[in-house]
């Protein structure tokens, strides 16, 4: 829990630093063991999937994601080849975001968004990150 | 990247997604050459699913360089293809769509992802 906090804490120093003021809101996608694969192998990788505005400058993209890096590297004490970063314009990241309920039916959606609702507010209630295991 | 992103109506067993993970990182580097280190592939089970389908695949691949959009839909129809047989599934009830990132605004290894085509340089210095 620690370690989620110092990150959390990191990474909103960082988008503050190099892209945006607004509220950075965390969500953690916790994958079961058996789950996710990279390279033939039982994965030990994290993917990080960010937000910026539209038209973001490359080079300002490079330093926060450089920096987000050095950060989450030095809090999880992975390998960097476990780590996948990716800062994404905002069109693209809602059509990806939004890409996994597009393929549920109306009753999946519901049951989607119940599990998030429930979690964010398990969350709020515990002071605790907002985690999702992502079978429903 | 890529991220190969799987959800089911029922679970996979262990060795049916570690097949399908196979299968897709074969035809993924087989077609565009990128190094099996990229693929990713999550899984995740318990989604009621919209036309039917039991089983929807979202493949978020580098676009650009030497990726038309002929090579695109080939590799979209082979993933569908593998995935129905590694998950012993009908053809028709499985999705598969691709949705392509600039290989720039990702970065693997401490260095932004190449173009597609350019895997080979980028490696040995990433490497290096």
């Amino acid at each position: 829990m620690l370690k989620w906090r110092c990150w959390k804490n990191s990474s909103a120093t960082n988008n503050r630093n190099h892209v945006s003021r607004e509220r950075l809101l965390v969500i953690w996608n916790r994958i079961p063991a058996g789950q996710a694969f990279t390279n033939y192998q039982d994965s030990r990788s994290s993917l990080v999937t960010m937000e910026c505005p539209t038209g973001f400058p490359q080079k300002q993209r490079v330093a926060f994601l450089k920096a987000i890096e050095k950060d989450w590297l030095k809090i999880s004490g992975q390998h960097p080849d476990e780590l996948m970063l990716a800062l994404v314009e905002e069109a693209l990241f809602a059509d990806v975001f939004q890409g996994t309920q597009k393929r549920l039916a109306l009753r999946g959606r519901l049951a989607f968004m119940a599990k998030i609702i429930r979690t964010v507010i398990h969350a709020s209630v515990k002071r605790i990150p907002i985690i999702v295991n992502p079978n429903l | 990247m890529p991220v190969y992103n799987i959800a089911s109506r029922k679970p996979l067993s262990y060795e049916a997604r570690r097949r399908t993970a196979d299968a897709i990182a074969d035809i993924h580097c087989g077609l565009t050459g990128a190094p099996a280190e990229f693929v990713n592939v999550i899984f995740m089970h318990g989604h009621a699913l919209k036309g039917g389908y039991d089983l929807n695949v979202i493949c978020n691949v580098r676009s650009g360089g030497n990726r038309n959009a002929e090579l695109t839909e080939t590799l979209r129809r082979k993933i569908l293809e593998g995935v129905a047989v590694s998950t012993s599934l009908d053809l028709n009830k499985v999705e598969a769509t691709l949705v392509g990132f600039p290989a720039s605004w990702a970065m693997e290894g401490g260095e932004i992802l190449p173009e597609p085509g350019e895997e080979e340089s980028w490696l040995a210095r990433s490497q290096a």
